[in-house]
């Protein structure tokens, strides 16, 4: 299969209308927020971020941090004059950019939306006019802050609270860009809408915030893809995202994460399910160096439901510290988490798992799969699944199997004329067979001929 | 606590320390109440060991193992209310084998936190690893915690883990009751069921009734 990484790792010229300096303070605060001219009740949420930042410690468990220099990254650049509603009216470099991406092509296809953000900032953003004539909002976060103020400030900070941990109160601090999609009540967006992130800068700091609100009765599924080229310097990634899913509603987020390996991918992802929402996050992780991503649902109302599904690949130089977390705080809730990890080539994969019901969890119920593949004698992997409960009538399944791939498999598909290469790459497509078939089927294909790419390259 | 030896099997107590010597085999029992205890515990080459425990409430052990090339451990342990267990399991030799066993019923306001990490390191070839942790919350207001975790950096390895946590089977107590016994009977029952095959173990080696 014909498969070219230039398609992710390319570099564009880095031409930013307006940089910060390299660093952080109360200063790069205070600038960010007046490039954006924001209100007053921003800024000073930014503030007090950044006071719990330079507090809160670096967190203590997974991947070794101490080589992230915050003082050697740009927080912010701006690389377009304004968010344009046309691909022909954005910058040329930054289209050649999305194009080579296959971003504006992928929106004529099969979505009902896209936003396209590059550097610090959306450069592009557009949503089918059906879908706009129902009510739906899907805007940067920035043009939120002015133009729907009341619906960000009520919910802003609301799932993921400034404390919660060191990068979420880094990203409240210093956040641009990212997407804002509210689906209004009983309204069915039975297409995918996308978000699609850039980084082109060397050292770089991208911080989007992203918030969604699923009203009563409404359904959407939201992907996401980001990717970067290689530098010898390290970037920073650091999101936030907070969904909403009220009563009766459906969301579904899928992300292809296909950072560079010079990325430190270290995200806050979070959503609140009320009474018999169904929220699902479907979750591949290729790319970064290091990635910590534990996404979340705190199910709240009783009957709610929660999905993970997740794949990771480690190869060299690589840290997926991933996994999921359930926490049941309603009765008859449920939450399915399947994990699928994958190392070779020194690399190392970790499944990070909590399930925890609360006293008003009666009758929840949870079952948590995580299994691994380890392709190589020098690679690692990691699981703990921590199951805890506070109510008697409630049932939390575990079980993970970890192993190589079998010598028999391979002996069976090599006597029907298969190479070894071959015969290990469908082996590991039936591996992650139960998440590639809940991508959508462009997606579904771009993600096997990664993960055959990955693979060829250090088996061939 | 209280620990008994069957017949026949060989094992040395030094500074805290139980040692299996190389080729050994022995059989543990150990019954933990109301204390606090840090154990090590080291097989040598070749050497067999089969722990039985049973945790009272207000018990907190944490125990350390180290298994030598081509030992076998095998690790069958009860908790009962109030306890923590931590069990701590390099495994960095070759063709070790590690097999734990937890089951734990927990009552009324009680809570339970059993965690078992085993770490299969890059020099131990062949291992075989399985850890499976267990919880009944027999009453309200009981709480539990497990986490039995995996570190493999070594892809000739057998490993698996699995865990749960749940209350005693609807349809079992009400096919109990209808039988005539109370709800909490019933309960009492399907426990007493569920923790039956290590308690039958420990009284066919060491002749121990149980509570």
């Amino acid at each position: 299969m014909e498969f070219n990484l230039s398609k992710y790792n390319f570099k564009s010229p880095e031409r930013g209308l307006f940089r910060l300096p390299k660093g952080l303070s109360e200063k790069t605060v205070r600038e960010i927020s007046a490039e954006k001219g924001e209100p007053e009740w921003m800024l000073e949420k930014r503030l007090e971020a950044y006071k719990l930042f330079l507090k809160i410690p670096m967190p203590k468990f997974g991947p070794d941090l101490s080589k992230l220099d915050f003082n050697n990254i740009t927080y912010y650049i701006r690389a377009s004059e304004k968010k344009m509603r046309k691909w022909d009216e954005v910058p040329q470099h930054i289209k050649d950019a999305f194009d080579k991406l296959g971003v504006p092509e992928a929106e004529r296809k099969f979505l009902a939306g896209v936003e396209a953000m590059y550097e610090s900032e959306a450069v592009y953003q557009g949503l089918k006019k059906e879908w706009a004539e129902k009510g739906i909002i899907f805007t940067d976060t920035d043009t939120a802050v002015r133009e729907y103020p009341e619906i960000l400030k009520k919910h802003f900070g609301t799932v993921v609270p400034v404390s919660d941990n060191k990068f979420a109160a880094l990203n409240t601090a210093v956040w641009s860009g990212g997407s804002f999609l509210f689906i209004p009540e009983n309204v069915h967006l039975e297409i995918p809408l996308q978000a699609y992130f850039r980084m082109n800068a060397k050292a770089f700091g991208q911080f989007e915030r992203t918030m969604i609100i699923c009203e009563q009765g409404s359904k959407v599924h939201y992907l996401e893809g980001c990717t970067a080229p290689i530098y010898s310097e390290a970037s920073l990634h650091a999101a936030v995202v907070e969904a909403i899913a009220k009563k009766n509603s459906h969301l579904r987020y899928s992300t292809m994460q296909n950072w560079s390996t010079n990325i430190y991918n270290l995200v806050t992802k979070r959503a609140f399910a009320y009474e018999n929402a169904t929220v699902e996050w479907v979750d591949g992780n290729i790319g970064s160096g290091v990635n910590m991503k534990y996404p979340s649902v705190y199910l709240k109302g009783k009957g709610a439901r929660a999905e993970f599904l997740s794949v990771a690949y480690a190869g060299k130089n690589q840290y997926q510290d991933a996994g999921a977390r359930a926490i049941h705080e309603a009765p008859n809730t449920t939450s399915v988490i399947n994990s699928k990890n994958i190392a070779k080539n020194g690399g190392t994969t970790s499944f990070r798992g909590t399930v925890r019901f609360s006293e008003s969890a009666v009758d929840a119920k949870s079952s948590v799969k995580c299994d691994a593949l380890l392709l190589d004698d020098i690679s690692s992997n990691i699981t703990r699944p921590l199951l805890t409960t506070s109510q008697e009538r409630s049932s939390i399944y575990h079980e993970a199997k970890v192993g190589k791939v079998s010598d028999e498999q391979i002996f069976y598909l090599m006597s029907r004329g298969l190479s070894e290469n071959e015969a290990i790459s469908l082996i590991i497509t039936g591996f992650v067979d139960s998440f590639v078939k809940e991508l959508p089927f462009e997606y579904a294909v771009e993600f096997n001929r990664l993960i055959q790419y990955e693979l060829g390259k250090k088996v061939g | 606590m209280q620990m008994l030896k069957t017949k026949g099997s060989r094992f040395e107590l030094s500074s805290g320390t139980i040692s299996v010597p190389a080729g050994s085999s022995a059989q543990l029992l150990f019954i933990y109440g109301d204390e606090e205890k840090e154990s090590r515990i080291r097989l040598s080459a070749g050497s067999s060991l089969q722990i039985f425990s049973v945790f009272n409430s207000g018990s907190k052990i944490k125990n350390s193992f180290s298994l030598a090339e081509n030992s076998k451990l095998e690790i069958h342990d009860i908790f009962y209310g109030n306890v923590k267990v931590e069990n701590s399991i390099p495994l960095e030799n070759e063709n070790c084998s590690l097999n734990l066993l937890a089951k734990g019923a927990i009552y009324m306001n009680e809570s339970s936190s059993y965690s078992a990490f085993a770490c299969i390191g890059k020099n131990a070839p062949g291992a075989n690893v399985n850890l499976e942790e267990h919880a009944y919350l027999a009453e309200k207001g009981a709480k539990a915690s497990l986490l039995p975790g995996l570190e493999i950096n070594n892809s000739n390895v057998n490993a698996r883990h699995a865990s749960s946590i749940s209350e005693p089977n609807g349809e079992q107590i009400f096919y109990l009751m209808s039988r005539g016994l109370s709800e909490k009977e019933a309960k009492d029952e399907i426990i007493s069921g569920f923790l039956s095959r290590e308690l039958a173990k420990m009284k066919a080696i060491f002749g121990y009734e149980g509570l």
